[in-house]
């Protein structure tokens, strides 16, 4: 099962994978998600992905750098290359509005009929305009369908939301698909 | 999907910016060919804009020159000679240079990411530069005594002491001013190209007190000599040439104008019959923002207190930091931000505006996307708790202001 109902899989941009990291369960996250995960390989290898250390409250905010080999241990995310001439001439027509690692994702996404995970405000309108076909879903509602799915309490929801928030920095727009939901969590 | 990108005029900014990431490593076109297993002419040919290149070659090209794909694609052509120049104003075959290049080159496109930035947000820096001073054959210290006392005068800023001259030459001279961090030997870089405009870059390394020093001193370079390129070195000249002499002195003179000193030093000397201490001298040189060192310098130079004054309190291991610890003189707000204001908030306003991507935005302020996202949450904090966010590129006045 897929977002947009094509069969393929869901592709995780760097600014949702960095937010599903910060919960430090990303396993258990994807684990009882009805999509199959990917990313790029460009992502995993090239980007610097970090996350805010776990500190005492009031420390100054260290940033802790997540290895490559961290991702290529998901078991339920598969690291896609761009391979045919037809997925490598989208990533570079995508590369001259967004970086490496954004233009990628949305060239496989293409390439492999699936869906993109994407917060990026710039991301979700270039892909909108180009490829408008292709399915995309928020952080937001990652979770929203995580905390129906998994049947996670209110006590753990909460959790792993501050978890988003404080180790990934992360606030979702007020125009993102379920900002409600996620707002209520922190009120 | 839009057309191949690798079509369009834009192929020809593309085809100047692989030659310069060529260049910049020092390898030949042939070299180039070689690795591809491509002809030299061909390489020639992509150089020139003359041959299309096919998706995948561009891809091995980016490649093999370490250069990510989105930057090859979205920069505009290279600032022509920015590198080149300030390569040239250094010491020929000195070891020095082959150290430097890196940070030269990171000099340029910083320039560069500060003209994407104003073209995205449509906010182009004005550049409000004076007609080039005349000092040849002027002693160099007198020469920057009347220069420093025109520019005061022209930018409007009185005598007294200037907190925040990196604003205030950003804004009202319309330069552009990064600090970086340099090598220790290096105080700071001028540079001045087509499209760019005069560019500085202070040592991000030193205090801020001789930053400031620096940016005074770059700052007196690019009055009198904007088309000569400068990279500061500490203790570089035995005997320093007349526009070296110039540059300090104007550095001293435009921080601490002569005027307002004598008139301070006036006032104190009425309030202190016996003569200026040791806690005024460090609450002189608080008030303007200098080192105690600068300030006793400048008194001297002003013939306020006499010739030897400092050599003296050398001697004597006076311990200044330590006399404006006893003060309380340590609260100076000091800027460590390696990009302006300005600069911090048209990239901020292109992300918000959605003309940056996550990605792009930590690229353009060096960090990665949590450090872009702790810096979007330290100057436009998200609506979480405090209402709307505040869009930093909506018009004050709305539509109706139009």
């Amino acid at each position: 099962m897929s977002p947009g109902g094509q069969g393929g899989p869901l592709l995780l941009d760097a600014c949702c994978l960095i937010n599903l990291l910060a919960t430090g369960r990303i396993e258990e996250i994807l684990s009882p998600l009805p999509y199959r995960f990917a990313t790029s390989r460009l992502i995993a290898t090239t980007e610097i992905l970090t996350i805010v250390r776990d500190l005492e409250p009031g420390a100054p905010l260290e940033r802790e750098v997540i290895s490559p080999a961290r991702l290529k241990a998901i078991e339920d995310l598969t690291l896609l290359d761009l391979v045919t001439d037809e997925e490598i001439a989208d990533f570079v027509r995508f590369a001259v509005e967004l970086d490496d690692g954004e233009a990628s994702v949305c060239a496989s996404a293409i390439a492999h009929q699936g869906a993109v995970a994407t917060d990026d405000r710039k991301a979700l309108r270039v892909l909108g305009r180009v490829a408008p076909r292709v399915p995309t879903v928020q952080t937001p509602e990652l979770f929203y369908t995580w905390a129906r799915v998994s049947r996670a309490n209110e006590h753990e929801i909460g959790e792993v939301l501050r978890a988003v928030r404080n180790r990934g920095q992360f606030h979702p727009r007020r125009d993102a698909p379920c900002f409600e939901w996620w707002d209520s969590h922190f009120r | 999907m839009s057309e191949n990108p690798l079509d369009s005029e834009a192929s020809r900014a593309l085809a100047a910016r692989l030659r310069e990431a060529r260049e910049s490593r020092g390898w030949t076109q042939q070299q180039i060919a070689d690795r591809l297993g491509m002809a030299r002419t061909t390489i020639v040919a992509i150089e020139k804009g003359e041959r299309r290149l096919k998706p995948k070659e561009l891809i091995q090209l980016s490649s093999l020159l370490g250069c990510s794909l989105s930057e090859l694609l979205q920069h505009g052509a290279p600032a022509e000679g920015f590198v080149v120049q300030l390569r040239g104003s250094l010491p020929t075959g000195a070891p020095v240079d082959v150290e430097l290049i890196p940070y030269l080159e990171e000099f340029q496109r910083r320039c560069e990411d500060y003209v994407r930035l104003e073209n995205l947000c449509r906010a182009p820096l004005r550049q409000r530069f004076p007609s080039e001073y005349e000092i040849q054959g002027i002693d160099p210290e007198l020469a920057a005594e009347d220069v420093a006392t025109t520019e005061r005068n022209r930018l409007d800023l009185g005598d007294g002491p200037l907190a925040n001259l990196r604003e205030i030459l950003e804004a009202d001279v319309g330069l552009r001013i990064f600090q970086v961090e340099l090598p220790s030997s290096v105080a700071g870089m001028f540079a001045f190209a087509a499209p760019i405009g005069g560019c500085i870059a202070l040592n991000l390394r030193h205090p801020a007190e001789r930053r400031r020093a620096s940016l005074a001193h770059e700052y007196g370079h690019f009055l009198t000599a904007r088309y000569r390129p400068e990279v500061t070195f500490e203790g570089r000249y035995l005997r320093r040439p007349a526009g070296e002499r110039f540059a300090e002195a104007f550095g001293r003179a435009f921080l601490i104008p002569a005027s307002g000193l004598r008139r301070r030093y006036l006032e104190l000397a009425r309030e202190r019959p016996r003569g200026m201490t040791y806690g005024d001298l460090c609450r002189l040189a608080h008030f303007y923002h200098v080192s105690v060192e600068a300030m006793t310098r400048r008194l001297e130079e002003v013939r306020l207190i006499p010739l030897g004054t400092w050599d003296r309190m050398r001697q004597e291991r006076f311990r200044p930091r330590e006399a404006q610890r006893l003060l309380g003189l340590e609260s100076i707000p000091v800027d460590d931000e390696p990009f302006s204001r300005r600069y911090l908030a048209l990239a901020i306003e292109a992300w918000q505006s959605g003309e940056l991507s996550e990605g792009q935005l930590a690229r353009i302020l060096r960090t990665d996307r949590v450090g872009a996202r702790q810096m979007i949450a330290r100057l436009a904090p998200a609506a979480t708790e405090e209402g709307e966010p505040i869009e930093l590129g909506a018009p004050l006045l709305g539509s109706a202001g139009r």
